[in-house]
């Protein structure tokens, strides 16, 4: 029954514990210093805290006995580059003389799952669904918040991985909104990050894209679908 | 062994667990306790943004200035700063941390730069500092095992939970590649139900899949005393007199910890000790 776990890799557990354990990493000890004496060092503005918090102002007085080093720059916030779609009308001219030119949706490729296993399922709608978003990378997590598959994920798998799930288990808790499927999208620091859910079999499940385009509202719409598909 | 007289240098240990309710804050506090009552100074220092340290113990907590506050420049060491009646146990509780500055927090905790100068403020004065984070791991656990020098993760004895142990010795793998990190000293079975086949099937997987030193002789067991505990707001080792049983599962797990961190402290004598004089 031990190995009855079976998308567990003994050896690769092995080798991760091997390479985690205490005694492998080796010792850091904090250095013992004198406790700090200073009082508040100024009050600040509920708005300016999170600016604070994301990153030290010039010239603060520092409130640790170490000063911090400087933290990561400040993300800036802009709209991401829509990607470009085909144009679905096969004869553009039409449309009444001189009124402007009808708005019409993109085309989106349907999600047709091709029966197989669910790592192949889940593989295949990763791979369709960063084809309609124009996004990069994909993940899907379990109604746990716990990572169950992902794709092109990069060397930076395990932030890119950790910030998906945590937007996830802390953006769209079950509790809120009540809705079984949907979608949010973030732009932020010229990324792009959706994260769309769907009451599946296995229970609330996400798929979790991120890229630097932003998808259409088309391709957005049907991302909860698919997954659900693929996890008939 | 410390004599009194040398300095001693505080080791931080970090409760970390992918998956959230495996107990992570019942273990923090209640090994925090055990750490206080075998004689080391400890602090606790609560990470969650939910407070969850704070929500255990006291209302007043959760209104108190806290590492937050810390993070965001308006506040020092000394202001958050929490002493227990316990002696040589004090806590940080994480302050208020608003839904909307949550993100930010996170992001300003992830380098585990500001974590680090707070535990070495803290050096002097503890021999050992616990940091709970919430479950996941974004910003705010990557923080704190970079910042910290120990890994301890509950493994809940339920199946889905062995998933995300794999997933948290990638994480501390990951971030060893980039610098230093946490190493892991032991995985703590939590929540065992000795009458349910499946939670002690958990445990004997666990048992046959991990190595034998990253285990401890004990487990912690399901039990409607941590609730008691928890509506009391107290470690469950104030619970009541005699305190209850599981209390001492704790200090069996403290005991294990200070031998496999070579913890020290200046407070602590070694060596045999007279029981008469």
């Amino acid at each position: 029954m031990a190995h009855s776990h079976s998308w567990i890799d003994l050896d690769e557990l092995r080798s991760l514990v091997k390479d985690t354990a205490y005694r492998r990493v080796g010792l850091k000890d904090s250095p013992a210093v004198a406790p700090p004496s200073s009082p508040l060092v100024e009050t600040v503005s509920p708005s300016a805290r999170r600016d604070r918090m994301a990153a030290p102002q010039p010239g603060a007085e520092p409130v640790l006995e170490r000063a911090p080093a400087p933290s990561r720059p400040l993300r800036s916030v802009r709209r991401a580059t829509r990607p470009t779609l085909p144009n679905p009308d096969p004869n553009p001219g039409s449309g009444l003389p001189g009124s402007p030119p009808p708005v019409r949706a993109s085309v989106v490729d349907p999600f047709l799952p091709i029966p197989g296993t669910l790592e192949s399922r889940l593989e295949q709608l990763m791979v369709w669904a960063c084809k309609v978003t124009g996004l990069a990378r994909a993940y899907v997590a379990d109604s746990e918040g716990l990572l169950v598959a992902s794709f092109n994920a990069g060397a930076n798998a395990v932030d890119d991985a950790a910030a998906a799930v945590e937007l996830c288990a802390r953006s769209v808790p079950a509790d809120v909104g009540g809705a079984d499927a949907g979608s949010i999208t973030m732009v932020a620091s010229e990324r792009t990050h959706v994260i769309a859910w769907d009451l599946t079999r296995h229970g609330r499940t996400y798929l979790s894209l991120s890229g630097t385009v932003e998808p259409t509202p088309e391709a957005l719409s049907t991302l909860s679908r698919a997954l659900r598909d693929a996890l008939r | 062994m410390g004599t009194g007289n040398e300095v001693v240098r505080m080791k931080s240990l970090v409760i970390a667990s992918q998956k959230g309710g495996v107990g992570k804050t019942t273990v923090s506090l209640n090994l925090a306790y055990a750490f206080a009552r075998a004689g080391y100074r400890t602090v606790l220092i609560d990470t969650d943004p939910q407070g969850a340290i704070g929500l255990s113990l006291s209302k007043s907590l959760t209104t108190r200035l806290g590492l937050a506050d810390c993070v965001a420049g308006e506040a020092t060491v000394d202001d958050v700063l929490v002493a227990t009646k316990v002696d040589g146990f004090s806590i940080i509780p994480v302050g208020t941390v608003a839904p909307i500055e949550t993100q930010s927090f996170g992001a300003a905790m992830a380098d585990g730069t500001r974590l680090r100068g707070l535990l070495d403020a803290l050096g002097s004065r503890f021999d050992l500092a616990l940091v709970d984070t919430p479950c996941g791991f974004g910003g705010i656990t990557a923080g704190a095992l970079r910042a910290c020098s120990h890994t301890v993760s509950p493994i809940q004895a339920e199946p889905i939970s062995l998933r995300s142990v794999t997933q948290l010795l990638e994480m501390v793998k990951a971030l060893g590649a980039e610098g230093e990190v946490a190493g892991v000293v032991g995985f703590l079975l939590s929540m065992l139900q000795t009458d349910d086949e499946a939670s002690l099937q958990v445990a004997r997987d666990v048992w046959e899949m991990f190595p034998r030193e990253l285990l401890f002789d004990v487990s912690v067991p399901r039990d409607g005393v941590f609730l008691e505990a928890t509506a009391a707001g107290v470690p469950v080792g104030l619970l009541r007199r005699p305190a209850p049983p599981v209390t001492h599962v704790f200090d069996l797990v403290a005991s294990e910890l200070a031998r496999r961190m070579e913890l020290d402290s200046a407070r602590m004598v070694d060596g045999p000790q007279s029981l008469l004089d």
